[in-house]
């Protein structure tokens, strides 16, 4: 089984990009008109369910009717396995997890988080942090009233393709646990449920989009903690549900992934951004092999905007040709202040040397001052290396003359 | 990149023919070998090195300007910061987390945006001014602070030989 990373959590594109493609396209006006039929519908529910009495039957019923909003369409396996436990533990997936769970099994809590949450009326409290008091407070008060409860102790929906490490401290406080295996598909257009940059209110309007969204739920065997510690009897919970799925009980945690994502969307920020600067740099559309010279070029000169080599490299074509253009002043720029590397020397050298002093003449045979200055450079090797050796001669020779001149030596000069 | 790293070197070689900075010369030694230079370095006026000449190597590796070239003296030398045998301890000489005697600052390292140039004009202030803590020559060092008049001499005599002044 190979080894999951946490960017193999996360789904990137929320349509598929295979011959489905056209199928996406041709449903696209359905979907639209069933995503507005459908929310005026759940807005009417949530305002009905403001008015019904506090019951679980008036719950279930609502989270029912939810469920046909959001086109939640639940299969179940092995019931005959179902004890009717009065908790539920399964892998998390989707937002809408919970409702899934309450068509199939009847009123279910949701322990996570949901953004049904914030609406009264449905009877989904919030819980808060497992290691509070509030939670432990709230949960004996839903105990002692007799309601089950659905919980994802990963505490991060996932794409399905492994399971996370799951947050032991829930464990403390049951005793019977009814695992359950959750997967989620689409049938016909294969819109992801979740993509790494989607939001809650996105993950939304895409339920209400796709004609439904089908939870097949398998029940385990219900499993007792006896006298197991939290930690062990999470982690059999944990093995049970991954083998099941036959999928990769990860060791990665929900904050692993929450960093990693976090990193990778600002990653992709920064990559847009640049994006950006080089297109409205008036630089043509963005071409590989053009990015891949620019950034050799931009190696070699740090200092220089990405947009100006860009833009010099969509002219030549060639990196060479580019680095010489920027090494005589050919490309004008804005330096850029460099952040990544501390070098308070590459500031002070925005400019390659051969720009800050080209435009002076080159003249000076004069070598009383030092000047060591050549007349031209030479068309060929030999003239070069013969400049080069005269003018070393001429150095030592100027240098020898002015000291036994300043110390008045008696040596011939 | 061997490509772009004698282009490079040209346009540095051309740079210094033709606007070289007050006392120095540098070029390749034979141009059938870019990577191998030789630099005239004049001593700076006010300070004992005032008035020699003193030739060294330069010797650039094939990914120039990525990475710094190799200096070393091959004349004879009495410096703080230049090893017995003629090797330039500097930090302008060294990539950013290279740093071999571990006091460097971050500050004034290799980096593509350096030039021959600017190494050799580092190359004269660290002439005019050694850093006595660098031990690349630890006798040097020591002279240096203990024994000025000594080193001075010294220097002097150095100044003389590159000069071909008995």
């Amino acid at each position: 089984m190979v080894n999951l990373e946490a960017k193999h959590f996360f789904n990137y594109n929320r349509f598929p990009c295979n011959e489905k493609a056209v199928f996406t396209i041709i449903y696209a006006p359905i979907g639209f008109i069933l995503m507005v039929l459908r929310s005026i519908l759940a807005l009417f529910i949530v305002i009905c369910a403001q008015v019904l009495p506090e019951s679980q039957s008036s719950h279930y019923l609502v989270h029912n009717l939810l469920s046909f909003c959001f086109g939640i369409n639940v299969i179940v396996e092995n019931v005959n396995q179902n004890k009717n436990s009065k908790i539920y533990v399964g892998n998390y997936l989707s937002l809408f997890d919970h409702l899934a769970i309450s068509k199939a099994f009847g009123f279910v809590l949701p322990l996570n988080n949901t953004p049904l949450r914030s609406l009264p009326g449905l009877g989904i409290i919030n819980f808060g942090s497992v290691c509070t008091d509030d939670f432990k407070n709230n949960l004996e008060a839903v105990k002692s009233k007799n309601v089950s409860l659905y919980l994802c102790p990963e505490e991060l929906p996932t794409n399905g393709k492994g399971i996370l490490k799951f947050n032991t401290k829930y464990f403390e406080f049951f005793d019977e646990i009814q695992p359950i295996c959750v997967t989620v598909k689409r049938p016909l257009l294969d819109i992801s449920v979740s993509t790494i940059s989607s939001t809650c209110w996105n993950d939304i309007i895409y339920f209400m989009y796709s004609p439904c969204t089908i939870y097949t739920i398998k029940i385990l065997p219900a499993l007792e903690k006896k006298n197991l510690s939290g930690e062990e009897f999470a982690s059999i919970v944990r093995d049970n549900i991954a083998t099941e799925l036959k999928i990769e009980a990860s060791s990665l945690s929900a904050s692993d992934l929450l960093e990693w994502s976090k990193r990778h969307m600002l990653e992709e920020k920064r990559r847009m951004q640049e994006r950006a600067r080089i297109h409205s740099g008036g630089s043509q559309i963005s071409n590989p092999e053009l990015e891949r010279m620019a950034s050799l070029v931009k190696a070699v000169f740090p200092n220089i905007p990405i947009v100006a080599i860009y833009s010099d490299l969509a002219i030549t074509r060639n990196i060479d040709t580019t680095i010489t253009n920027i090494l005589d002043g050919r490309v004008r720029y804005m330096p850029e202040t460099q952040r990544s590397t501390p070098s308070p020397s590459a500031s002070q050298s925005v400019t390659p040397p051969a720009m800050k002093t080209s435009n002076i003449p080159a003249s000076s045979t004069n070598f009383t001052q030092f000047n060591t200055a050549a007349m031209s450079f030479g068309k060929n090797a030999n003239e070069r290396t013969k400049s080069f050796k005269e003018r070393k001669e001429q150095l030592i020779a100027a240098a020898r003359r002015r000291y036994i001149e300043k110390h008045n030596l008696d040596i011939p000069l | 990149m061997a490509g772009s790293a004698l282009r490079r070197l040209m346009a540095e070689y051309k740079q210094l023919t033709l606007n070289p900075p007050e006392g120095i010369i540098a070029g390749p030694i034979n141009e059938e070998n870019f990577f191998e230079w030789e630099a005239l370095i004049t001593g700076p006026e006010g300070t004992c090195f005032e008035g020699g000449v003193f030739p060294a190597k330069l010797t650039f590796p094939p990914d120039y300007p990525l990475s710094p070239p190799k200096m070393q003296f091959t004349c004879d030398i009495f410096h703080p910061n230049i090893y017995s045998d003629g090797r330039v301890c500097i930090s302008i000489l060294h990539a950013p987390g290279d740093d071999p005697m571990g006091y460097e600052s971050s500050a004034e390292r290799w980096s593509p945006v350096q030039s021959v140039e600017k190494i050799l004009l580092s190359v004269i202030s660290m002439l005019a001014e050694p850093n006595d803590e660098s031990g690349a020559n630890v006798d040097a060092a020591k002279m240096w602070r203990e024994d000025r008049n000594q080193f001075n001499e010294i220097a002097e005599k150095l100044v003389r030989k590159t000069l071909g002044i008995p």
